[in-house]
């Protein structure tokens, strides 16, 4: 077991973001995180990365609270963009150069061209769409041993949603976890071993896909439908 | 650490490098101005100028490494640098350090050419040499106030501190406004009042327990050490509640 919350729950000012969330990641897997907006998707991905403490409840990675270890480990994207105005593509990578060792900087350079982003482009002036390949960019040039992907396919065009799928895949292996969030339940049914579906801050269901699809004779995009429609 | 550091640099560069242009052009003015000699307004004006930006410069140094962690904790851009593998010490360490760096050295520099400025213009005009030395006459004479080097560094010594405190004192108040008051209503103005509070404080206790004579060392040395518990406080105060509290 790699990452363990155990009845977490996040309230911001007069919202509960997440009411009750116990969760276990394992390596080897890649694990959907699915619901609509206000679910608590982000919530929990931003507590996994140790960007917010839940108000009540804990979380480890291998057994200890998260903090600087899994900080090392933990590759997290936020959906928004979040890189500091005054640099360009190429300061993003000697910032993680210089701040994680498992970034691969022949590696971030490579996923550039194939997402077809010059190094010298500022970042405030990218358009949604590169700002997100840069984003998949840099988290996917870590050697990490959790991704934490939050909607790496929003903004993002037909084309290009294939080869961030693909470069998710290259990145997924046995001794690592993927955790992606997304709406896009028909683009991610493809390539997920398990699905954990949230609503309004619970786990309403989480399980091994095939599972699912026998146990309810449903595809996944269907059993999102009965979910929340 | 040291990284840390290099990009707190990097984010408030461009600020710096303004600065040190205008003061270089300004600068040019007044050495032609003193070249020329006759162009008494060439002389006067930059210098004033000069004067104004140092002090200008010196609280804009404070108050810009304030924006930078308000915009640190407040944008999106908080996840660029939290989500780095330090602790909250650290990160806060390193963010106070560029900003005592940055003071120290903006402070330094700007006397320097001023100091500069009024050597040159005491070695170059008369009258204002015999200005000078009248009114270090008057200090000495009525208000006993005998200017030499060593005072002026301890003055400039403890204004630096003095904004430090300023800067950290301001860091509490902002973390508390992004940590325990996250959720609350009127977060703002209740921090901005710990903000207020904080430096009463410290003034009160400045003003009630440190001896009268401020030029002598006894003063000076309490006075840094007041300052260093204060400012230590207030690091630790600022990391503790983002390392327990942070919600980005």
């Amino acid at each position: 077991m790699m990452l363990e919350s155990k009845n977490i729950m996040k309230k911001y000012m007069m919202t509960t973001a997440i009411e009750d969330m116990s969760l276990t990641i394992e390596s080897g897997m890649i694990y959907a995180l699915l619901g609509p907006n206000g679910s608590g998707k982000t919530t929990f991905m931003k507590i996994a990365a140790g960007l917010t403490k839940p108000s009540k409840g804990s979380i480890t990675y291998n057994g200890i609270p998260v903090g600087i270890q899994s900080k090392k480990e933990i590759a997290y994207m936020p959906t928004e963009p979040f890189f500091y105005s005054y640099m360009n593509v190429a300061d993003v990578g000697k910032y993680y150069n210089d701040f994680f060792e498992d970034f691969d900087i022949e590696r971030y350079n490579s996923l550039l061209e194939r997402m077809e982003l010059t190094p010298k482009l500022k970042t405030k002036t990218l358009s949604s769409g590169m700002a997100a390949k840069l984003k998949i960019a840099a988290t996917l040039a870590r050697d990490a041993k959790i991704y934490m992907l939050d909607e790496p396919l929003n903004g993002i065009d037909v084309i290009a949603r294939d080869r961030i799928i693909t470069t998710i895949l290259e990145n997924a292996k046995n001794d690592k976890a993927m955790i992606i969030s997304s709406h896009l339940v028909d683009e991610l049914e493809k390539i997920i071993d398990y699905a954990i579906f949230i609503k309004t801050g619970r786990v309403e269901l989480v399980g091994n896909v095939e599972e699912i699809r026998e146990a309810r004779n449903q595809s996944i995009v269907e059993v999102y439908k009965t979910i929340y429609a | 650490m040291l990284k840390l550091m290099k990009y707190e640099f990097k984010k408030q560069a461009m600020t710096k490098y303004i600065m040190l242009i205008l003061m270089a052009i300004i600068e040019v003015i007044f050495l032609i101005g003193l070249i020329v000699k006759n162009n008494e307004n060439l002389i006067a004006v930059p210098m004033v100028i000069m004067i104004m930006i140092t002090i200008v410069a010196i609280f804009f140094v404070s108050v810009e490494s304030i924006f930078t962690f308000s915009n640190d904790l407040k944008t999106k851009a908080s996840y660029m640098l939290f989500m780095t593998p330090h602790s909250s010490y650290t990160i806060i360490g390193a963010k106070l350090l560029v900003s005592f760096i940055t003071l120290f050295l903006t402070g330094m520099v700007l006397l320097l050419i001023n100091t500069g400025n009024f050597v040159l213009l005491g070695a170059r005009m008369e009258g204002f040499a015999q200005v000078r030395d009248v009114i270090a006459m008057l200090l000495k004479e009525i208000w006993r106030i005998e200017i030499n080097f060593y005072d002026v560094f301890k003055f400039i010594l403890l204004l630096l501190i003095g904004f430090a405190i300023f800067i950290t004192t301001a860091f509490v108040s902002i973390t508390i406004s992004s940590t325990v008051l996250a959720n609350k209503r009127f977060k703002g103005l209740v921090s901005f009042a710990v903000f207020i509070a904080l430096n009463l404080v410290f003034t009160w206790i400045s003003n009630n327990i440190l001896a009268t004579d401020i030029w002598s060392n006894s003063y000076f040395l309490i006075s840094m050490g007041i300052n260093l518990i204060f400012l230590i406080a207030t690091y630790l105060g600022t990391a503790w509640l983002l390392e327990k509290k942070i919600s980005l």
